[in-house]
């Protein structure tokens, strides 16, 4: 059979996209049932001017007779791999349709309107695009520095952070090489390690775990950091990605809190004055050596219950009444002082002067410091 | 380098440094912000960059031509102070230019 033995009217048919022959003023003469599915009527639209259903769009100014025309003319127009029309269907609904004209000569001049319905491809685009641009974003605003780097070790992303901690402006870090940021001394061990890390046949491992390297800034200043990195393949491209966390702020407070530590049993375990640091609960934290020797020796204090402790044995029930009473006082945010009798290592009793003393952070009572003093230098409570 | 602001339909504003030569589109594309597609990328075909740019700020720019005018007939809600922002180039002139987003690009 040849072809000229099928008629027009049958081919359009056939053809399963929505199709139609409109005049050049709209009118459509030709139809098929493809284009009345997708219309959701009964019967393709025949005698009716195709901006029944291709309608100019509210808010726009948008003419689609004409652009149709035009694309006639212009077949291979860029914009119409982008735009879209939209189609207003039987129930009121608006569906965006890519469209096609070819232009036919026949006495007058016709045209032939392929339509093609792209909401599923539109909703498909539009999580796409939001999946990317979520992913995207939670890349941007992560507080860690974020640093992407292709095979040959030349940076293809970092992310805000990256940019700010090793000072450099927008986009400034994109290819250049990853050993840009690395120390001069360090660049050797450097490239021996990332080359026993590429080595490596996990998919996706920390380099060996969350390790502290040394970077180098745009202004040549080093900074310590802690690093992990993991290797990502995706459509055979290999790509290294760094998390970067600065440990400036860090190593400074752990710094400052050795420091701290360190003044504080100086004089803590220097004090002639015995002392010992109790929890809220009456656990003993710390104890200097001065309230050790009015232990026996070899003595276990460290989370034990100070009113258990033994100098307290020479009226234990009574003590421990008191020394409730004292501690209740001392979670009122009041001190207590009080002579009391204390049982020595030796046996003996000593009469001393006992104070207990809250210890606030932020409003909370976090600990008590219990000082033990000789009887001349006691004094009344409040003085 | 120029600070542009960008302002999403409900208000929220994005404030960004945009390289002096490439475009308003780049800058947001470039920086995440929401509201503006640039779907061709750059070639003036699918009008998903329509911005709104105040009366104060055109003088400092091109003025849309006959092919940005045409795209402009896909874009929605189109005014008087609509562009396509792939067709306006940065100049330090800009410093400070506030850009509205449409509500939608599509």
């Amino acid at each position: 059979m040849l072809l000229d033995d099928i008629s027009a009217s049958q081919l359009l048919e056939r053809v399963p996209e929505p199709m139609l022959v409109m005049s050049s003023d709209g009118f459509i003469v030709s139809a098929n049932d493809a284009l009345a599915h997708l219309l959701e009527t009964d019967a393709p639209p025949l005698a009716t001017n195709v901006t029944q259903f291709l309608p100019e769009t509210e808010r726009a100014r948008l003419n689609p007779l004409a652009w149709m025309r035009r694309w006639a003319e212009t077949p291979e127009a860029p914009e119409l791999e982008h735009v879209h029309l939209i189609c207003r269907i039987a129930r009121g609904n608006d569906r965006p349709v890519r469209v096609r004209v070819g232009r036919l000569l026949i006495d007058d001049v016709y045209y032939l309107v392929l339509l093609h319905d792209i909401t599923q491809e539109q909703t498909r685009q539009h999580q796409s695009r939001q999946a990317h641009r979520l992913a995207a974003r939670i890349l941007a605003n992560s507080a860690d520095a974020i640093v992407n780097v292709n095979a040959e070790f030349t940076i293809i992303y970092a992310n805000p952070s990256a940019e700010i901690l090793f000072g450099y402006g927008r986009g400034e870090l994109v290819d250049k090489p990853l050993s840009a940021l690395v120390p001069d001394r360090f660049r050797e061990s450097h490239e021996i390690q990332m080359a026993k890390f590429v080595k490596a046949k996990a998919p996706a491992r920390l380099m060996g775990a969350r390790v502290e390297v040394a970077v180098v800034t745009k202004s040549g200043k080093e900074i310590p950091l802690e690093a992990s990195i993991c290797k990502v393949t995706l459509d055979q491209t290999l790509v290294y990605s760094a998390q970067l966390r600065d440990l400036t702020v860090r190593k400074a407070a752990q710094a400052e809190l050795a420091r701290s530590t360190a003044s504080f049993h100086t004089v803590f375990d220097h004090a002639l004055q015995a002392m010992a640091l109790i929890s809220p609960t009456g656990s003993v934290l710390e104890m200097n050596p001065a309230a050790m020797d009015l232990l026996p020796p070899g003595q276990q204090v460290l989370g034990s219950s100070f009113s258990e402790l033994p100098f307290w044995s020479v009226d234990p029930e009574a003590t421990a009444n008191w020394l409730c009473d004292a501690m209740a006082q001392c979670q009122r945010g009041r001190a207590y002082r009080s002579p009391v009798n204390m049982r020595m290592p030796d046996g003996s009793q000593r009469q001393l002067d006992f104070s207990l003393s809250p210890i606030t952070r932020e409003g909370e009572i976090f600990a008590m410091v219990a000082e033990v003093r000789e009887m001349s230098e006691a004094v009344s409570p409040g003085a | 380098m120029p600070k542009v602001t960008y302002v999403e339909d409900d208000g929220t504003t994005h404030e960004i440094d945009v390289p002096v030569g490439t475009t308003l589109m780049q800058g947001a594309v470039g920086h995440l912000i929401p509201g503006i597609e640039g779907d061709c990328g750059g070639l003036c075909a699918c009008a998903t960059c329509h911005v709104y740019i105040s009366d104060e700020f055109v003088p400092l720019g091109n003025s849309a031509d006959e092919l940005e005018s045409g795209m402009l007939e896909f874009a929605f809600d189109v005014r008087n102070s609509s562009r396509l922002a792939c067709q306006i180039e940065v100049s330090e002139e800009m410093e400070g230019i506030v850009v509205q987003m449409p509500l939608r690009q599509y």
